[in-house]
């Protein structure tokens, strides 16, 4: 399958060094030279694998590789400059963006800033480690110099004084921003439906959602519109997306990376988490904007190790680099209300792990079921609180009147769209005196037992495992008319968020829809701060993965 | 001290805002819409009254078809009002809590959805827990709800008309308006514009009634009234409380004996809630300073002003004042404290809500010890400390004068307050006032506050009920606001009750209802401000975004440590020292001139002495040149040094008056001046014979005289020695040898 995006993949095979200079050496090595004699190895595995799956298309395909290595290799090399690349990227966006729709905003200063990086290749000084990389940024994540809107009609136009800390440091670790991706307003919602300005389309078919709230950026990494993009997680609004649009989607432990700049939704549940085509891109995006922030009481203090380096290169795996791993399959994710497509490619993906010497096991977690409830009250409770600030006093949209209750009743009515005020309303219930103690302490009280349960999981396993959502990616207006129906599809999701702990989603195959097939992501879920062990696992699970191309037919 | 995440038990894993350096705001203006808010003023404070929400009411309203249609019941009505007919048979209403218009039908649904999502709940859980007062969801309303869940598409709005009030978005003539508004002539000082605006709409809308039983109080006492206005119009702040006092105590013991016979019979029971700014130098939650009196909306951040993605992030100092305070007021403290949200609408509160502390406040059960001014019969008094918490101000409205548009100033949003809550404990105006000048007095022992009431940095809220003697239950509790000095307090309070007490003997009392009055100074009466409407529901919730307070034993006894001797150990102290209550009152209410005594009298002074001097020439001193003791060139040791030498003979009195005045006002040490002015006293009885030898010889006329019987010439004969002598002849050697020539010597 011929792809845009080869010519940077095809220069894996050279390694020079082009590794930032915090002693990441030896990664790269390791990394990229893709050992023939480990692929046979593996392939009798991958036989297995394929034999499982339906899709007939995609003989043997190279295991995904990095975006951001191979373009710093070629800048290092002096292959190619950044702005070459930030045209072929543009080219691509203004290409797919009609049918897409997956920016509310693209920079205008992307060009001038790849020169600016081409500039310091020039001169030779030393290179961010993601210089020139386009990164697309969710709407809901503020960004100094360019509207930020959340989704939102209540914020059109807003343009916020500062960077959200998770922008800032990727800006000063060189990457430039390409634009702002769309989303479910102020992230509530599964489909990218709830934006309230443009409904986005998912690549692998153009009539499908890209899921959400973070679809923007997920169909926007899954079309290669950017090579990687922060979203933002609250009930799995990273995981789902990246499932339906076959991408890497990392969800991290709350307070891993700061949620200062990130509007938001509901504060205890919110994290920023971020995409890419490979599980490498993941890892350095996470080490550029993971560890403490001093503008989020929140974020943690918990050391950051090197994430990229951890990650073990093929070359280096013997049969079964996963031995004595010890994995758990949620049950409860695996019965009733789960699409059979969706079951046996994750059931798959569990033998292939089996295979690469993992001890796969059963886990039942009795309070699965009620971590969605739990999780629609805590979230609209704490959105109906953070949403009040959206008054049209200070910023944002105004509807001019004559007294100060209109002037709130009419800016609110006008600026916000149904699922909002549809949490706002379920959110105001549930803190009212004599609602507060049935519903708002009930739903603390499950999510004590939830994030018992997971500990309790995860004591006796090192990852448990799930889908990411119950289904693949679903038509465009399927379920906008049955919201309970789009609540119960975060099943899979609402429970790591509560518990606070680390997901991963990895593309893992396949089932029949659209042209080429729909992708189905792989939930990997560890304890709190083992991004490390589950970005190490992910990226042997996607290098020994086989047959498997993970690009969407849009691009071919 | 360490902070804990509640959810996921993470300890000492987050930081605390270091308060050392207030950064300087990234310039966020542009981002400020003129913050001009188009609303007639009254709107915008019944607004605030209402804007809780009777949840109960509105479950109930909800619940009847009837109500679907028109006829709302009481609850609703009061928070609830149509909107302009939209053709509809359903009326658009404006439920306030949430803060946008919405018709019943999305009522039903969020709450039939969220009853659904309960009961999910509540079946996995095996467990039965009914919401209070209604009834579970019935299938049948289970279907009827379901079809209500059509989503509308996203509302996409079309155009909204032009803003009709001038918005002004250009910084510049954003100042020049303010300038405007609120510089030009025209002085709005802080709160008081605000206030005077609530006071003139408050006075409109005044019943009748109480018009004029407020008349009936006025005509008795207005003349002790306007006395006491006019001896306060040019107190300065800083010495409001000690030259105050004194000044109207004749009045205060006047208002006390009309008031004592107007309550006969009858109880007033008082309870305070005072509001403390905090002395950080930055803002609560963000790295702002504050300084008061800058110009509107300069010292604000994305964070104080609301803005999307800002969070909040604790100023260590406000948890370190927090635990003064409640050790200073002997709490308990809680050792695990956290923030909750305080939910309500308001534009000069950015966030929607206000960080404050619901349930679990940082400090509880406590109590402040003080002495009643001898004035009024003195005596000393244990009033009871109900709960001390920790939350944020909110910003100020600047209203118009023209009335059509209020202004919103944020420079104030996000300060730290402490809020002291006392028991009941209060029986009358005066009592309530000493309650609130103590509290001054502590927060500026402790140094966290300025307590300056002018500049709102200390406000008193009031609760005033009043009962018949021997009644249990409390009578009906009414509010009062607006007195920005102890003795408005005071006679706020009295007159308030005086206000009840009549209502009550003339079998009026279902006259008093709860509601918000405010003092106001010119007419010297209370006005309905506003009135309560049930009980407001702020639907607190755990803060989110910040951690819980844990606080170490460590942490409390290393302040308890370097807390500095209070108000009520210094009294006791000074008592025992033997000085009078008068005197021990007057030292300690200032920390400054308390520790002017102290070091003072560590230097040696006779403590009855340093305070006569302290009391008398230096408070004169002071008075006139408008200075604080610690503005002085005077040092409490020069102080101590000039005592000494007057006690031990070196200087008379008289000298050392002058010696005083020029320490006062140029500095300089005693010995020094002694020296430099050659003013050390002339003891030796040879020299002052000398003296007197020479008087006499050159005044034989007036020696004749004397021994002609006319003894009255002594003082005639010392003056003159004295003069000779330049004021240096000890007294008491001269008058000795002087007799005794006089007498004696042929
Ligand atoms: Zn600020």
């Amino acid at each position: 399958m011929p792809s845009l995006i080869q010519s940077p993949r095809f220069l894996l095979s050279h390694c020079l060094s082009p590794l930032p200079p915090n002693a990441r050496s030896g990664f790269c090595g390791r990394l990229f030279h893709r050992s023939s004699a480990a692929a046979a190895a593996l392939s009798s595995d991958a036989q297995t694998i394929s034999s499982n799956q339906s899709s007939s298309y995609a003989p043997l395909l190279a295991p995904p590789s990095s975006e951001i290595l191979s373009m710093r290799e070629s800048l290092l090399s002096r292959r190619r400059t950044a702005a070459e690349i930030a045209e072929e990227y543009l080219d691509r966006l203004r290409r797919t963006e009609p049918q897409i729709r997956s920016f509310l905003h693209v920079s205008e200063t992307v060009m001038r800033e790849a020169e600016e990086v081409d500039r310091l290749v020039e001169t030779g000084a030393e290179l961010g480690p993601l210089a020139g990389v386009l990164i697309g940024v969710k709407d809901n994540i503020c960004t100094v110099d360019m509207p930020s809107t959340g989704g939102s009609r209540i914020l059109e136009g807003y343009r916020p004084a500062f960077d959200a800390t998770a922008v800032r440091r990727l800006k000063e670790a060189g990457a430039i921003v390409i634009g702002k991706t769309n989303l479910d307003e102020f992230g509530m919602g599964s489909t990218t439906e709830g934006s309230g300005f443009q409904v986005t389309a998912n690549p692998w078919d153009v009539s499908r959602v890209p899921g959400g709230s973070s679809g923007g950026s997920a169909a926007a990494v899954s079309a290669r519109q950017c090579a990687v993009s922060l979203g933002s997680d609250t009930g799995g609004s990273v995981r789902q997306p990246a499932s339906f649009c076959g991408v890497v989607g990392l969800k991290p432990t709350y307070g891993r990376i700061s949620r200062f700049g990130l509007m938001s939704y509901a504060s205890s549940l919110d994290v920023i988490g971020c995409f890419g085509s490979s599980i490498i891109d993941a890892a350095i995006i996470l080490n550029a904007v993971a560890g403490h922030d001093r503008f989020d009481a929140t974020s943690s203090m918990h050391e950051v190790p090197d994430y990229a380096s951890c990650l073990i290169s093929i070359d280096q795996f013997d049969s079964k680099p996963l031995k004595g791993l010890r994995i758990g399959m949620i049950t409860e994710t695996m019965g009733d209300g789960v699409e059979m497509g969706v079951v046996s490619s994750i059931k798959a993906a569990a033998l292939h792990l089996e295979e690469l010497g993992a001890v796969l096991t059963e886990v039942s977690l009795p309070s699965f079921s009620l971590g969605l409830p739990a999780y629609y009250i805590l979230a609209s409770s704490e959105a109906s609180s953070n949403l009040s600030r959206y008054d049209g006093v200070r910023y944002g949209k105004q509807v001019a009147a004559d007294e100060l209750i209109s002037l709130y009743g009419d800016s609110r009515a006008d600026g916000f769209g149904p699922e909002a005020k549809m949490r706002i309303l379920m959110g105001t219930y549930a803190l009212s005196a004599g609602y507060y103690e049935a519903y708002y302490k009930r739903a603390q009280q499950v999510r004590t037992l939830v994030r018992k349960s997971f500990k309790d999981a995860l004591e006796k396993n090192d990852i448990l495992i799930s889908p990411a959502a119950p289904s693949p990616a679903f038509r465009i207006g399927e379920k906008v008319n049955d919201p309970l129906a789009m609540y119960a599809g975060d099943i899979m999701t609402v429970n790591v968020n509560l518990a606070g702990v680390p997901a991963l989603v990895v593309p893992c195959g396949f089932v029949e829809g659209g042209i080429a097939g729909l992708p189905v992501g792989l939930q990997m879920i560890g304890t709190s701060f083992s991004e490390e062990k589950l970005l190490r696992v992910g990226h042997i699970f996607e290098q020994t993965l086989q047959n498997h191309r993970f690009v969407p037919p849009l691009l071919g | 001290m360490c902070l804990r995440d509640p959810v996921y038990d993470c300890v000492s894993d987050i930081s605390l805002l270091e308060p050392a350096s207030p950064a300087p705001c990234r310039p966020v203006c542009r981002h400020v819409r003129a913050l001009q808010v188009p609303v007639r003023r009254h709107q915008a404070w019944d607004h605030r009254c209402q804007l809780s929400y009777d949840a109960e009411a509105l479950r109930r309203r909800s619940g009847s078809e009837a109500g679907r249609h028109g006829a709302y019941d009481t609850g609703l009505a009061s928070v609830m009002k149509p909107s302009t007919a939209s053709g509809d048979d359903i009326p658009a209403i404006k439920p306030l809590g949430v803060g946008f218009s919405w018709d019943f039908g999305r009522f039903e649904e969020a709450e039939g959805m969220l009853r659904g999502v309960a009961e999910d709940l509540t079946q996995q859980l095996k467990l039965s827990f009914t919401v209070k007062g209604s009834n579970r969801l019935s299938s049948d309303k289970a279907t009827l709800i379901r079809p209500l869940f059509r989503a509308s598409p996203p509302t996409r709005v079309t155009k909204t008309a032009r803003n009709r009030s001038p918005v002004i978005k250009d910084q510049t003539k954003w100042d020049a308006c303010l300038k405007l508004f609120v510089g030009g002539g025209l002085t709005i000082s802080g709160d008081q514009g605000v206030m005077m605006a609530l006071i003139y709409h408050g006075g409109i809308r005044t019943n009748h009634f109480f018009l004029n039983q407020s008349a009936l109080f006025i005509r008795t006492s207005s003349a002790l009234f306007r006395t006491l206005h006019a001896s306060k119009t040019r107190i300065n702040a800083q010495a409001e409380s000690t030259t105050s006092t004194l000044k109207e105590a004749s009045v205060q013991a006047t208002t006390k004996t009309s008031l004592e016979q107007k309550i006969l019979g009858y109880e007033a029971i008082i309870g305070i809630e005072t509001h403390v700014q905090l002395l950080t130098l930055t803002k609560a939650f963000c790295n702002c300073p504050y300084l008061y009196g800058s110009q509107p909306n300069t010292t604000v951040c994305p964070v104080c002003m609301g803005h999307p993605g800002t969070l909040p992030v604790l100023n260590s100092k406000v948890i370190e004042f927090a635990v003064k305070l409640g050790l200073a007021l002997n709490c308990r403290l809680s050792m695990t404290s956290k923030f909750d949200r305080k939910q309500y609408f308001y534009p000069d509160l950015p966030k929607g809500y206000q960080i404050s502390q619901f349930d679990i406040p940082i400090a509880i059960k406590g109590f402040i010890d003080l002495d009643l001014p001898v004035e009024f019969g003195g005596g000393h008094r244990r009033f009871g400390i109900t709960r001390v918490h920790m939350e944020e101000d909110a910003g100020k409205l600047i209203h118009s004068e023209t009335g059509s548009y209020s202004q919103v100033d944020l420079n104030r949003a996000g300060v730290p307050l402490l809020e002291i809550v006392s028991e009941p404990d209060m029986r009358s105006g005066l009592e309530a006032a000493e309650y609130a000048a103590e509290i001054q007095r502590l927060v500026r022992y402790l140094g966290i506050s300025n307590g300056n009431m002018q500049e709102g940095s200390l406000r008193c809220d009031v609760n005033i009920s009043v009962r018949p003697v021997g009644q249990s239950k409390f009578g009906t509790k009414v509010e009062i606001k607006n007195m920005n000095s102890f003795s408005a307090m005071n006679r706020a309070i009295d007159y308030e009750i005086s206000r009840q007490v009549l209502l009550h003997s003339q079998g009026q009392s279902d006259q008093i209802v709860q509601e918000t009055r405010l003092w106001e100074e010119g007419a010297q009466k209370t006005f309905i401000m506003r009135k309560k409407e049930g009980l407001a529901d702020y639907r607190y919730f755990p803060e989110p975004d910040l951690p819980e307070v844990v606080l170490t034993k460590d942490y409390v006894d290393k302040i308890q440590q370097v807390l500095p001797e209070l108000p009520e150990a210094k009294r006791r102290r000074y008592e025992k020292l033997g000085l009078i209550m008068q005197d021990v009152l007057f030292l300690a209410n200032d920390n400054h001139v308390a520790e002017f005594f102290d070091a003072s009298i560590e230097n040696g002074a006779d403590a009855k002495l340093a305070a006569n001097w302290i009391m008398g020439d230096i408070a004169a001193f002071l008075k006139n040149e408008r200075l604080s003791i610690n503005e002085i060139k005077l040092t409490p040791v020069e102080l101590s040094e000039l005592i000494a030498s007057i006690k031990n003979g070196t200087i008379s009195g008289k000298i050392g008056k002058e010696i005083l005045f020029e320490l006062l006002s140029k500095g300089g040490t005693v010995k020094s001046l002694i020296e430099e002015k050659d003013l050390v006293q002339i003891v030796d009885p040879a020299a002052i014979e000398a003296l007197v030898d020479k008087v006499i010889a050159a005044n034989p006329k007036q020696l004749q005289q004397y021994r002609g019987g006319k003894t009255k010439l002594q003082g005639f004969f010392a003056g003159q020695v004295m003069k000779e002598s330049k004021g240096k002849a000890n007294p008491l050697v001269l008058n000795k040898i002087l007799t005794d020539k006089l007498n004696g010597g042929n």
